[in-house]
């Protein structure tokens, strides 16, 4: 990658440190959720069984986002049924009564289905702040082993305990094979 | 990934911890009562059988119906016991070798169900021509319906059907028990692959067998009905329920200070999820039966179901429909109180009340002298529904003390001891 060389005055993103294998990787999580980090994440190639205590992560919340999706489609079902069924065309199909719950109860389940569905994928998205076009881990060569074989953490700078020499420290004390420091992408 | 070191897992494994409770006033207790009320249901619908008093007879009825609801029931619960130690099996399911054995002794119950089967299903077509399966009667015989089907529905080919399905059942399930045994004995790792191997022809033939009974037990009550979706509204039904019996019988035996450290809330979640999962298909499945029959309206259909919802059956409709389906669905959506073993021990007793609601809905209104289906329960219902259920819950409480509460020897044990579920 033709980067420019950081000068030291250029605002450091944060810091990466590498390890060995996904017990290590938990390990020291442990040690940097102990240490009371909050703007940071781990990385790793596939998915690593009791990561989520190692980093104190908290339950997600896209539940409350798809069941939300989920009484919008039921009350918009509704709305659209009943609405245009009982009270502004209200039409004889087939003997049926204007508003019978059962011919209309494929309408709810389907909607309310289908904005969960939108709501689990669209929330998903935004909380993991995406879609984006690039990101400042990308700017180290080493990063592109996080989708193949390598184990990271990357602590940022905007974190309120993060200073420099200490964090690089524990990562270091926590096992890690490598530290780098990233830079800020240029706007 | 986190398993118990082999240590810890020793002491879990050993003495008091995976033994039964002594329970033998218990479960004589279960089984006395039990075949007390049998006993009594089965008093009353003979004594009335063939009396002229209208009351009588309707009171007959149903004690008989009552009685055929609780052998429904204890079938139920045990096929659901089947099915999922066949399904564990089939899918390698390592999070459930501590669970398993509960479920096996659900299964057992089958030998039993068949002895409970004889009053209702053997001897209908001895004592109660055509009291409790309209169409055994021979004034039906004259009925053009009733012709038009005949070639299935004669009391032949019904009996030969009867047996087929006992002889599959509990072939499946004492093989099942037995190799289960055998590996706590041997310690033999290659029974497991073994029953995998029964368990995928079992559970093809488990379903044409538990479809046909359905149609069989259940749907043939009114001859006159039909609907193709009944065989799996009938396994809907029952699939929960087992595992919410067997959820009562893990969290019986923890309160009682066994499977300590063994059965976590962990497994309970599991189970919960899965109650969850059959709860939304009961709904799904009960609503098209519904559905399309109340669409297409037309008459030869849509009798079962206005019967069902004239009278005061119309309020127990609405009842089942929120009871087995809306609140359990709402409870058992929430993550923390699947976990919590105290909240899905309640839910578990809802859910089973409402299966027996279930079967109760499906066979009781067809219990009537003439158009009079009579009141919508009498004592003698909770009676003749209490009795089979109570000796098979006798008798399960006997099989759970006869054996460790686990299977032993399972290859997949070490990964049901460390199981957890990862957000």
């Amino acid at each position: 990658m033709a980067k420019t060389k950081a000068t030291n005055t250029d605002p450091n993103w944060g810091v990466l440190a590498q390890y060995e294998d996904p017990a290590a990787l938990t390990h020291a999580c442990e040690k940097v959720r102990d240490a009371g980090y909050k703007d940071w994440d781990a990385y790793c190639p596939f998915p690593v069984h009791d990561l989520n205590e190692a980093m104190g992560l908290r339950r997600s919340k896209v539940g409350w986002i798809v069941i939300t999706g989920a009484c919008t489609g039921l009350i918009l079902a509704f709305l659209m049924q009943w609405g245009t069924s009982a009270v502004l065309y209200p039409t004889v199909i087939a003997g049926k009564p204007f508003w019978a719950w059962e011919q209309f109860t494929p309408i709810f389940f389907e909607l309310a289905v289908l904005i969960s569905a939108f709501g689990a994928i669209f929330g998903m998205m935004a909380l993991n702040g995406l879609p984006r076009l690039s990101h400042p881990l990308f700017n180290s060569e080493q990063f592109l082993r996080a989708s193949d074989d390598a184990f990271f953490i990357a602590i940022e700078s905007k974190d309120a305990n993060y200073n420099e020499a200490t964090t690089r420290q524990l990562l270091e004390d926590a096992g890690a094979t490598s530290i780098e420091m990233i830079e800020e992408d240029q706007a | 990934m986190s398993h118990a070191s082999s240590a810890d897992a020793k002491a879990l494994l050993s003495g008091d911890n995976i033994a039964a409770p002594k329970a033998s006033s218990l479960w004589m207790g279960l089984l006395g009562v039990g075949l007390i009320c049998s006993a009594i249901a089965l008093f009353v619908a003979f004594t009335g059988l063939n009396s002229d008093d209208h009351a009588a007879k309707l009171l007959s009825k149903h004690a008989l119906s009552a009685f055929h609801i609780g052998f429904i029931v204890t079938l139920g619960l045990a096929l659901g016991g089947l099915i999922f130690v066949m399904i564990l099996h089939q899918v390698g399911a390592g999070w459930s070798a501590l669970i398993r054995r509960q479920l096996e002794h659900i299964m057992a119950s089958l030998p039993w169900v068949l002895l409970l089967s004889i009053p209702t299903i053997f001897f209908a077509t001895i004592f109660f021509e055509g009291e409790l399966f309209h169409w055994m009667d021979p004034h039906a015989h004259d009925d053009p319906i009733y012709q038009a089907k005949s070639a299935f529905l004669n009391v032949n080919f019904f009996l030969l059907r009867s047996v087929i399905y006992f002889v599959v059942w509990i072939g499946l399930s004492t093989t099942l028990y037995r190799q289960s045994l055998k590996q706590d004995a041997t310690g033999d790792r290659w029974i497991s692959a073994k029953s995998r191997k029964l368990s995928a022809i079992g559970i093809v033939i488990f379903s044409l067998t538990t479809a046909f009974a359905a149609f069989d037990w259940l749907m043939a009550l009114d001859y006159h009905w039909f609907s193709t979706m009944f065989g799996v509204y009938f396994f809907a039904g029952f699939a929960a329920p087992a595992l919410c019996l067997l959820t009562l019988v893990l969290v019986v035996l923890r309160r009682r200070g066994r499977l300590n450290g063994l059965v976590t809330d962990e497994h309970f979640h599991d189970l919960g999820k899965l109650m969850f999962a059959f709860t939304v298909f009961w709904g799904y499945i009960g609503f098209s039966q519904y559905f399309l029959i109340w669409y297409a309206n037309i008459p030869e259909e849509t009798s079962w179901f206005i019967r069902r919802k004239t009278g005061d059956w119309e309020l127990f409709s609405a009842a089942l429909v929120w009871g087995r389906f809306v609140i359990p669905f709402v409870l058992l959506m929430n993550r923390a109180l699947r976990k919590n073993p105290a909240v899905l021990s309640f839910v578990s007793v809802w859910l089973l009340v409402f299966f027996i609601a279930d079967i109760y809905y499906v066979v009781r209104p067809e219990a009537r002298v003439g158009q009079d289906g009579g009141a919508l329960f009498t004592w003698v219902d909770f009676v003749g529904i209490a009795g089979p259920i109570l000796i098979c819950l006798g008798l399960l409480v006997r099989r759970i003390g006869s054996t460790p509460l686990i299977p032993i020897n399972d290859p997949r044990l070490p990964e049901s001891l460390g199981h957890k579920n990862h957000i």
